[in-house]
């Protein structure tokens, strides 16, 4: 009767077993089989469907199935894709395009080799324009796009420019005149705070925002690298200078002297960038897409003007980053994906990023919409260098825990320069210490 | 009127005797493992198993893709050496006692309020209004209103002319996250000691009025060591669900694609931020784990100390 009893239960458990693991299995696996490999690809867009660029995207896509045969499963995961990305190359499910900003690419699947060398798409001819894509994407890209040993990560089809921006109706005098170095940025600063006006904004609550002046202001003295230099030092040894001194300064300097409009460390984005576009703060240091960020709060008639961030030193380089195609190196259709990257780069489709999604693309040959005009010729004219010196994607850990946080502290007056240099030095060494354990 | 309780040392059974053979108990036994067994199942799935593969995690450093390397104990003494893991251990346990102790002592000043006000259920529904819409909608609506021109500084100044509060600045943010979280919290914890105290009959609070009792004396001899299995309960609710508050202190203190400032994270958001968290994530899967397990284990010493504090014998009425 025990017996019995017990070899029933033993069947039991493992009916129920089976049936449980069996639904398990089915629910989580992925039906992928089918020989029509070459002829499909997935793309996991960074774009939400209602967002410009991926309305954009949308019509390259489906003309490419049109012209190629080729069939796409787009889904338009929004900024998270890389991250699911990342969940996903665990599996087979893996998708066959993405896009993302450089650092986030980076960041992401390059460190550990996840990625396709993209170099034979330089080779690759744009369908109907009789041009390759290394002859349409210029060079100077290629920083944000190459691994240190020259292997491409991403082929760029958005660029955005860091500029510091202003409404040139309000401010002709600026639009006749833009400041380039430092001592000329901070006149035209006196002269706004002296007039009653609200000389900056900035969305303190961003830490990545604050960090765009200090960060370039350092960038600027040192040259370009000099900051990401700085920052790699396991002993931290590099802070305690004259050169970081005085840009460190310059910054403290502006809250100093009242120049960022009152709120900025206790308000919620983007209520500080709103009432910049409605003139209440004559500027705004910003990416390139600033102006359809705020162009439905703007005030009425507002013009979209900007400049170059004010020289520290020698360096006088567009602080810039990318948004581009990258091909997982696990992808199963990389060819076809590979396809589309060049059929998106052709100049009629490509344009679009800019006539509809109004931000600037990596083609000089393509028009500008008129209120990046600005920062398009400053993209054409001076060498490039990335956005918080690459820190930001590099040292991410540093970056949030140790530089945000102290530079927040420095752009609201908290410490002066010679405290953020003996914070940081402590902060970066036992940082790295950590990183060796 | 006694109040009784039952003899010590016999813990009731759930089952049957185990002598008992009728039909009915072996019928029950047999239906004991298709009931236990699906959700054991699931239970070890997605519960035990994540919980053991994080235990694994923390000994390596991992950045979700490549091979783990070994670290051995690591990433748990570089935590101890991490101010910012040791600022969100301190505003986890800032959170456990200090937003507690205003939860309970508020629920105990309402409950005594609300048992005897007329509407008290629709009060109840109003004080638990807070709970039931999402700590997202919330911490956006508390932006609003704490923001440099927001609601409340618009307030003041038309009022008393007074300068805006920098509410949201980075001294600020974590104790209006503290009082975010009393404010979301209370309703909930004034409902179940409502409740109970609902079942306490009105004449031991009749008596005690009539024996000169004041509030404060009719709550130490009355409400609370009737209604002490419940309190016990909720503190208990309360200390595991602290340790789990993400997405108030996310969206108060962060944005869309921005994680808070490191200053307010409690140990939830830690793991976060170290691992999937901020435009540009660490992916320091390892070192999230090993923060995620220690304060399992923190928590669980908590939770089994604060059990055998609180832990009275159960009182019949």
């Amino acid at each position: 009767m025990q017996m019995r009893y017990r070899r029933r239960r033993k069947r039991a458990a493992a009916l129920i077993l089976t049936v449980t693991l069996g639904l398990f299995g089915s629910a989580c696996s992925t039906d992928d089989s089918g020989d029509d490999s070459a002829q499909e690809f997935t793309y996991w867009s960074m774009w939400q469907e209602k967002e410009p660029q991926a309305k954009v995207l949308a019509k390259a896509l489906a003309d490419f199935e049109k012209k190629s045969g080729i069939k796409v499963k787009v889904e338009w995961q929004g900024r998270d894709n890389v991250t699911k990305l990342l969940a996903a190359l665990r599996t087979d499910d893996v998708p066959d395009l993405i896009d993302q900003q450089y650092f986030t690419v980076s960041n992401a699947i390059v460190k550990n080799d996840q990625f396709k060398d993209l170099s034979d798409v330089h080779n690759m001819e744009i369908p109907g324009e009789n041009k390759t894509v290394r002859q349409v994407i210029p060079k100077k890209y290629d920083q944000f796009t190459t691994t240190a040993d020259g292997a491409q990560f991403l082929i760029p089809y958005e660029v955005i420019g860091y500029s510091i921006w202003y409404n040139a109706k309000a401010l002709p005098d600026v639009a006749s005149n833009p400041p380039k170095t430092w001592q000329e940025f901070t006149d035209v600063l006196a002269n706004s705070k002296a007039s009653g006006r609200n000389p900056i904004a900035l969305d303190g609550d961003i830490a990545g925002y604050a960090e765009f002046w200090t960060a370039t202001a350092l960038a600027r003295t040192l040259g370009t690298g000099g900051f990401h230099k700085l920052v790699s030092d396991k002993q931290a040894s590099g802070w305690d200078d004259a050169n970081v001194r005085n840009a460190l300064a310059a910054i403290a300097n502006l809250a100093k002297q009242g120049y960022f409009i009152p709120g900025y460390d206790s308000s919620k984005f983007p209520a500080i960038q709103t009432k910049w576009a409605q003139n209440q703060a004559d500027f705004l240091y910003m990416g390139s897409w600033a102006p359809t960020e705020t162009d439905t709060l703007a005030a009425p008639g507002f013009e979209y003007r900007s400049f170059n961030f004010p020289t520290l030193g020698n360096d006088d380089s567009l602080p810039a980053s990318v948004i581009g195609f990258a091909v997982p190196k696990s992808a199963g259709h990389a060819e076809a994906a590979q396809k589309f990257i060049a059929h998106f780069l052709h100049k009629e489709r490509l344009s679009k990023i800019s006539s509809e999604a109004n931000n600037l693309t990596p083609r000089p040959d393509v028009e500008v919409p008129k209120q990046l005009a600005d920062v398009n010729a400053l993209l054409q004219e001076k060498n490039l260098s990335k956005i918080t010196d690459g820190v930001l994607g590099d040292f991410s850990d540093f970056d949030k825990k140790v530089f945000q946080p102290l530079n927040l502290k420095l752009m609201t007056g908290k410490i002066t320069p010679d405290e953020f240099i003996d914070q940081i030095t402590t902060g970066q060494r036992d940082f790295w210490a950590g990183q060796g354990s | 009127m006694t109040l009784a309780t039952p003899p010590a040392g016999e813990p009731r059974r759930w089952r049957g005797s185990p002598r008992s053979t009728g039909a009915f108990d072996r019928s029950r036994r047999r239906l004991f493992l298709p009931f236990v067994v699906p959700a054991l199942v699931l239970y070890l799935a997605f519960v035990i198993g994540p919980t053991l593969a994080a235990l694994w995690i923390s000994f390596h450093r991992w950045d979700g893709i490549s091979e783990m390397r070994w670290n051995g104990l690591g990433n748990y003494s570089a935590l101890f050496g991490d101010p910012t893991f040791l600022t969100a251990l301190v505003n986890t346990l800032i959170i456990l006692v200090v937003a507690g102790a205003a939860i309970f002592a508020i629920s105990f000043v309402l409950t005594m309020i609300v048992r005897e006000m007329r509407g008290r259920s629709f009060i109840r529904s109003v004080l638990f209004f807070p709970h039931i819409v999402s700590a997202i909608v919330l911490s956006i609506v508390w932006g609003f209103i704490f923001e440099h021109n927001g609601t409340v500084n618009t307030i003041l100044s038309k009022m008393f002319g007074a300068e805006p509060i920098p509410w949201l600045n980075s001294d600020n943010l974590f104790s209006m996250i503290l009082i975010g979280t009393v404010w979301i919290s209370t309703g909930l914890y004034v409902t179940i000691i409502l409740a109970a105290v609902d079942r306490i009959p009105r004449y031991f609070y009749e008596d005690a009025l009539l024996a000169g009792a004041n509030a404060y004396q009719r709550l130490r001899f009355v409400t609370l060591p009737l209604s002490w299995d419940v309190i016990s309960v909720a503190a208990i609710f309360w200390t595991i669900s602290s340790l789990k508050i993400f997405e108030f202190i996310y969206a108060f203190g962060g944005t869309t694609n921005d994680l808070p400032p490191p200053a307010v994270w409690n140990s939830a958001l830690f793991v976060y931020g170290e691992s999937f968290g901020g435009r540009s994530p660490s992916y320091l899967f390892g070192y999230a784990s090993a923060s995620a397990i220690l304060m399992l284990v923190l928590f669980t010493v908590l939770i089994v100390v604060l059990r055998r504090l609180l832990r009275r014998d159960s009182i019949e009425f």
